[in-house]
């Protein structure tokens, strides 16, 4: 039942959004706004950017996959491993911040350009940043996706190769290529969806209307030309582009799989034959180092602009601490709004598949997980936007349509995480219960929380931090009277005040540490005895 | 002619030793229950193990120093011969060249590798489209073509029924009269070790 108003209530979100827009084509040339030369710019670098990200992030994937494969050991192996998870929860913004930092025209690379002679350069903004950015979130991405792929090579396949005396080409010819070339396009597809509906990447290092994207330019048709007969028909296009792009990369039914924490390989280095010649560990070095500068140089960058004292001024300042309290509260609201919906719609469909009602129930994950990526949050708030505009001043209700956007997205990640650990405790305990008449309360306190507490608190944990990182929803909603940690960020780049936007970052990232921290704590607290164990 | 001397290997919990003789183009079967080791043997005497203690020597000289893909000998493992992702003739080339780079005259060579063991026109299929027994026959061509003085047999047979095993047992034998080879397998079968009038060394007794 709850599962069903769930389900209903997001159903009605989506269906709302679609409904705002809908209303508004009657009323828009649509033909006319698809055919300016304008929009046909955009669209043509959206797909543009898309395309070169794409290429890069999975061009650079292979070596760097194959590299952290072959050198089974060597220290730090893990942590650049777990790395390329965390680029999948750090707050956007953060990174953003840490490539200006980093290649910024005061940044790190500009220095040693000016050291050198050459003068400090501007090159970051435009094509050039964005690229920068989306390989640095999904160069990982691809590399986890690829290192799985890697990691599934059976060990006779070694053994072989070894008795054929495989040099490290035949070694990629014949046994790596075969086992990852099946992954690569599922890995691009959602790399290229990913890029295609960036948006805070491309509002803070687009750097002008020459390096627009739909999402960018749906934010500015609504915030800044309040014209939305041209955000219409750009949610429009958004959508239907996204759509054929889905269509096209996922109707071969890729199985895209994030395998969580074990850090691939076992004692492969004694049976591979390519290991210990001095070129392939020169490659692997260069590569490894290279990547690992690649990914760690943004944050350090950040951490080190916060170490002059100039910029911790910021939290003398009242709009840092409303950014913090907001944060907080719409975070934490999110979070538990999409764990709570999540667990419920987990429940609806074990139900369902226990009774064998429908099969695509089981994709039903999925099927969330991929419209989060076909209606981008900017696209879903624009629609809510236009259809609560009639009624009431949508900005007053601003907190509550961020908390509410936000829970809709990162509900995709609470049922990836909740629904096989709840239809395992189903099956276990269901019969149990029902023999002994446990239900309400008591089931929930004596059997569903102790056995499925871990899943239900990494679930809140995720949708918890993602929400806090949030770029998107809020960039649409914000005010001045409404503004998180990563808007704050954002403003603060924008006056160039890179070593405050530095503190705020840090603090951004400690309290989605904490977060993190605690709710995960969470998980493991006993439960209180009763009086007679 | 191989030796092996004193060779010694230590699990964490069992130590595994051998030491035996065999003729260029004799054949010598390691008898013993699972988990005897008589496959740690062969995978020492193939380079894929490195002994504790022992030496092996082919015509005198140790090829311990040696990788396995230097060492004169080939491996017929009991099952995962193939690369299932590469063609029939794909899997035979990479015993002439692992890179692929076939000759005419190599060319011609596999081909009548895949006639010798009576797989003439398989060159495209894939390797999962076979039988277990044909699926042997290809890594057997795959031996032959590799000429090497030595061929290696873990439990060759045991994936396979009585009739299929006494074709392989009959291709076996021609291949080794064909190629004077010495042979060296593993089985718990003692009807192989008869039929390829193999002398019998025990693995694992003593412990």
């Amino acid at each position: 039942m709850p599962g069903f108003i769930a389900v209903t209530i997001v159903a009605l979100l989506v269906g709302g959004s679609f409904v705002g827009l809908a209303l508004h084509v009657g009323d828009i040339p649509l033909l006319k706004e698809l055919t300016k030369p304008y929009t046909l710019s955009i669209i043509r670098f959206t797909l543009w950017q898309a395309t070169l990200s794409t290429l890069f992030s999975v061009v650079l994937a292979i070596p760097l996959a194959r590299g952290l494969y072959r050198r089974q050991h060597f220290i730090g192996r893990t942590l650049l491993i777990r790395l390329t998870s965390i680029s999948l929860i750090v707050p956007t913004m953060v990174a953003i911040l840490g490539i200006i930092a980093v290649y910024g025209r005061s940044g790190w690379i500009n220095d040693v350009f000016s050291f050198i002679g050459l003068g400090r350069q501007d090159y970051l903004y435009g094509m050039c940043g964005i690229l920068i950015a989306h390989v640095f979130f999904n160069l990982p991405l691809v590399t986890r996706l690829l290192l799985n792929g890697l990691a599934d090579i059976p060990d006779y396949q070694w053994r072989l190769a070894t008795l054929h005396g495989f040099t490290g080409k035949n070694v990629f010819r014949l046994i790596e290529w075969p086992a990852i070339r099946g992954l690569i396009p599922g890995a691009a597809g959602i790399v290229f969806l990913l890029c295609f509906t960036s948006f805070a990447i491309v509002l803070s290092l687009g750097g002008g209307p020459k390096s627009t994207t739909l999402e960018v330019a749906i934010y500015q048709a609504i915030r800044f030309d309040f014209d939305l007969a041209r955000a219409v028909a750009l949610s429009l296009i958004q959508i239907v582009i996204c759509l054929a792009l889905a269509l096209v990369f996922f109707s071969r039914q890729t199985v895209l799989e994030l395998r969580s924490e074990h850090a691939p390989g076992h004692a492969v280095n004694n049976t591979r034959p390519d290991a210990q010649t001095i070129g392939s560990k020169l490659i692997d070095i260069f590569v490894i180092v290279l990547a690992a500068l690649f990914l760690l140089s943004p944050f350090a960058a950040v951490v080190i602009n916060t170490l002059g004292g100039k910029g911790w001024i910021i939290i003398s300042n009242s709009s840092f601490w409303t950014s913090l309290q907001s944060t907080l509260v719409i975070s934490l609201s999110a979070g538990i709004i999409a764990t709570i919906a999540g667990l419920a719609i987990a429940h609806l469909i074990t139900t369902l598949r226990m009774r064998k009602q429908a099969k695509w129930l089981g994709t039903a994950p999925e099927i969330i997980g991929m419209l989060t990526m076909l209606i981008p949050p900017i696209t879903l708030g624009t629609g809510l936007f236009l259809l609560l505009r009639s009624f009431t001043d949508v900005l007053s209700l601003g907190h509550f349509l961020v908390i509410v956007i936000n829970a809709v997205f990162t509900l995709a990640f609470t049922l990836r995480t909740l629904v096989s650990p709840v239809q395992q405790q189903k099956q276990r305990f269901e019969n149990l219960s029902q023999s002994l008449g446990i239900s309400g309360w008591n089931h929930w306190r004596y059997v569903f929380w102790p056995s499925t507490k871990r899943p239900i608190c990494y679930a809140l944990a995720i949708s918890t931090t993602l929400s806090a990182g949030d770029m998107g929803v809020i960039a649409l909603f914000g005010t001045d009277k409404l503004s998180t940690l990563p808007l704050l960020i954002y403003r603060l780049l924008g006056n160039y005040r890179l070593e405050q936007a530095a503190v705020v970052a840090v603090c951004l990232c400690a309290l989605c540490l904490l977060l993190f921290w605690l709710i995960e704590k969470t998980a493991s607290i006993s439960p209180r005895r009763s009086q007679h164990a | 002619m191989l030796e092996v001397c004193d060779l010694e290997f230590h699990y964490p919990t069992a130590l595994i030793q051998s030491n035996f003789t065999v003729a260029t183009g004799n054949s010598v079967a390691l008898m013993g229950a699972s988990g005897s080791g008589k496959s740690t043997i062969l995978n020492v005497i193939a380079g894929f193990l490195e002994p504790a203690k022992g030496d092996i020597r082919c015509n005198g000289q140790s090829i311990l120093a040696l990788k396995p893909a230097q060492r004169p000998l080939t491996f017929l493992f009991q099952a995962h011969n193939l690369f299932p992702h590469l063609t029939v003739w794909q899997n035979v080339a990479i015993g002439v060249n692992p890179g692929l780079k076939i000759s005419a005259t190599q060319k011609q060579d596999i081909q009548n590798a895949l006639d010798w063991v009576a797989l003439p026109g398989f060159e495209n299929r894939s390797p999962m489209d076979l039988s277990g027994g044909q699926q042997q026959r290809v890594a057997l061509a795959r031996c032959l073509l590799r000429n090497k003085p030595l061929l290696l047999l873990d439990e060759p047979f045991s994936a396979l029924d009585q009739t299929l095993r006494n074709e392989m047992i009959e291709l076996i034998k021609r291949l080794q009269h064909e190629q004077r080879l010495t042979l060296v397998l593993s089985t718990h079968q003692q009807q192989d070790a008869d039929a390829l009038n193999a002398e019998v060394f025990r693995v694992g007794d003593e412990q």
